[in-house]
């Protein structure tokens, strides 16, 4: 009896995983890019917080509180909106800092299920990051890490606002900033 | 360390007897690290300090209790809408019981006998007999219930309301909500201390830790810390609480006697679970970004020691067991 108990569970184990409305689970990214300069040269290009000139997609920024931590930055995208960000961590001598996204404008609004949902410049809720600089191989290595949820917090997402949508988002803003910013070291 | 033995609870010595006998008591410490991101749990040897075993549970596994003996551990799927049984000493899968939409927190009773299962959408925390693994009851409580702690006398649980900003008092006999603290901005996760006197709970939002007593229920102390807050151990005889900020990558101490911040340690990346390891010493650290555990040396206040787990590692809840000894209760 009690083994046959057992393998009813384990039954519904399998039964269960395979099943599934989905709850929101945060998603995170790493991206990195090996740069031919002393990490000194590159940190000198992305160590001003209010300056995001570096990377291609921004259009301008503007800063208030400069390196500190608790500093808002918003950055004007070239292909329009805003992302207003807070300064969490500033280390100067690891090269690093951190920080999140506490506001973003809508570029849209879709219907789902029945509502209106706003979509934002990234899909993406919660979003945190940080970017550093490290020493390797004679060169650098630049690290960019996101972690973040799902646009939509509520069961059953739109495409639109799903992890595919958010993870792709995220990934089309760290990847071309990192590439630029070694074009940018590496002319030097 | 508790050997209680009262004749007059034959039925429950029976049941604790047959528990004991289906899973002898476990020796060597593991801690058990649930991967969210990759539906499994690695198992550490903390004598060792390495993986000695990684096993498949349900889908996007996040809380984790085990019972004092160390002979069962019970991991939350929030996804896959269960909680998983581990055998503590073979580290085989015994069960996958059916919970409700969102299990999260997870604790089990100090004498093994009731597994408490919050659900992070129905407002409700769901009581199991560890036995039978069949519900045995419902309370319900503040909105979004997280982290849960069961008094060391077992007469209550403890469960941090993160949406209602408060801790539900609960009687363990009657499952009724006795009393209510007001604590920070979304608390999350909390610890009890050995005595049973005094709650900490680590509050995600206000980036602070309350200290409430337990016999009012009233803030003794807020504590500052840094970015999200998220969980928290005691360790050297309750006079250090160690709290996880999930966004500063670093771990506060608080001195218990002071309230006062003494260290902020550097760890992984977003850390999460922590808990203590029964020598008293040592805190164990989930880094949920990095995919690793940070050992810290709670005298000495430093890392000694990083091990590699699964990827998204959380670890919510009481990971290792508490106590130095397998224990025998029966009530």
């Amino acid at each position: 009896m009690k083994r046959f108990a057992l393998a009813i569970s384990v039954f519904m184990l399998f039964w269960i995983a395979s099943a599934g409305a989905h709850g929101p689970v945060r998603q995170k990214i790493t991206e990195t890019i090996i740069v031919d300069a002393p990490p000194e040269a590159v940190w000198e290009i992305i160590k001003d917080y209010g300056d995001m000139s570096w990377h291609p997609k921004v259009e301008k920024t503007t800063v208030e509180g400069g390196n500190e931590k608790g500093a808002v930055r918003v950055m004007t995208l070239k292909d329009g909106g805003t992302i207003t960000e807070e300064l969490k961590k500033y280390n100067a001598k690891k090269m690093s800092y951190a920080y999140k996204i506490t506001d973003m404008s809508t570029v849209k609004t879709i219907e789902h299920l029945g509502k209106e949902e706003p979509i934002k410049v990234l899909p993406v809720t919660t979003y945190s990051a940080s970017i550093t600089v490290k020493a390797k191989d004679g060169g650098s290595e630049v690290i960019w890490k996101a972690a973040f949820y799902r646009g939509y917090m509520n069961n059953n997402p739109p495409e639109e606002l799903n992890e595919a949508a958010a993870t792709s988002a995220v990934k089309a803003v760290l990847q071309p900033g990192l590439e630029n910013l070694k074009k940018i070291a590496e002319a030097k | 360390m508790i050997s209680l033995l009262d004749s007059s609870k034959t039925a429950a010595v029976i049941i604790a007897a047959a528990v004991f006998l289906a899973a002898p008591a476990v020796a060597v410490p593991y801690a058990y690290i649930t991967n969210q991101l990759d539906n499994t749990v690695s198992i550490i040897d903390t004598a060792s300090g390495t993986v000695i075993k990684t096993v498949v549970v349900g889908s996007k596994p996040a809380g984790v209790a085990v019972t004092p003996d160390g002979a069962r551990v019970y991991i939350t799927n929030p996804e896959g809408k269960s909680f998983s049984v581990l055998d503590g000493r073979r580290h085989e899968l015994l069960a996958s019981v059916p919970v409700s939409s969102g299990p999260l927190g997870i604790a089990v009773s100090p004498t093994g006998e009731r597994i408490f299962v919050a659900d992070w959408y129905e407002n409700e925390v769901f009581v199991f007999d560890a036995l039978s693994l069949q519900q045995i009851g419902r309370i319900g409580v503040g909105q979004s219930p997280s982290g849960m702690e069961v008094s060391p006398d077992n007469r209550y649980l403890y469960v941090a309301n993160r949406i209602s900003n408060s801790v539900s008092k609960i009687d363990v006999k009657t499952l009724a909500v006795v009393a209510t603290a007001d604590v920070g901005r979304h608390p999350f996760g909390l610890t009890i201390d050995a005595d049973g006197r005094r709650l900490y709970v680590a509050n995600v939002e206000s980036d602070d830790v309350t200290v409430v007593d337990v016999l009012d229920m009233k803030k003794v102390a807020t504590v500052p810390v840094e970015s999200l807050p998220y969980a928290t151990a005691l360790a050297v005889n309750d006079t250090r609480l160690f709290i996880t900020n999930q966004d500063d990558n670093s771990v506060s101490v608080i001195d218990t006697g002071t309230f006062e911040v003494i260290a902020t340690l550097d760890v992984g990346g977003k850390p999460e679970g922590i808990a203590t390891h029964p020598d008293d010493r040592h805190v164990y650290v989930a880094n949920w970004f990095d995919n690793n555990v940070s050992v810290i040396d709670a005298v000495l206040l430093k890392t000694v020691k990083t091990i590699t787990t699964g990827d998204g590692s959380r670890a919510f809840g009481r990971f290792i067991r508490k106590n130095r000894w397998p224990i025998v209760i029966t009530r």
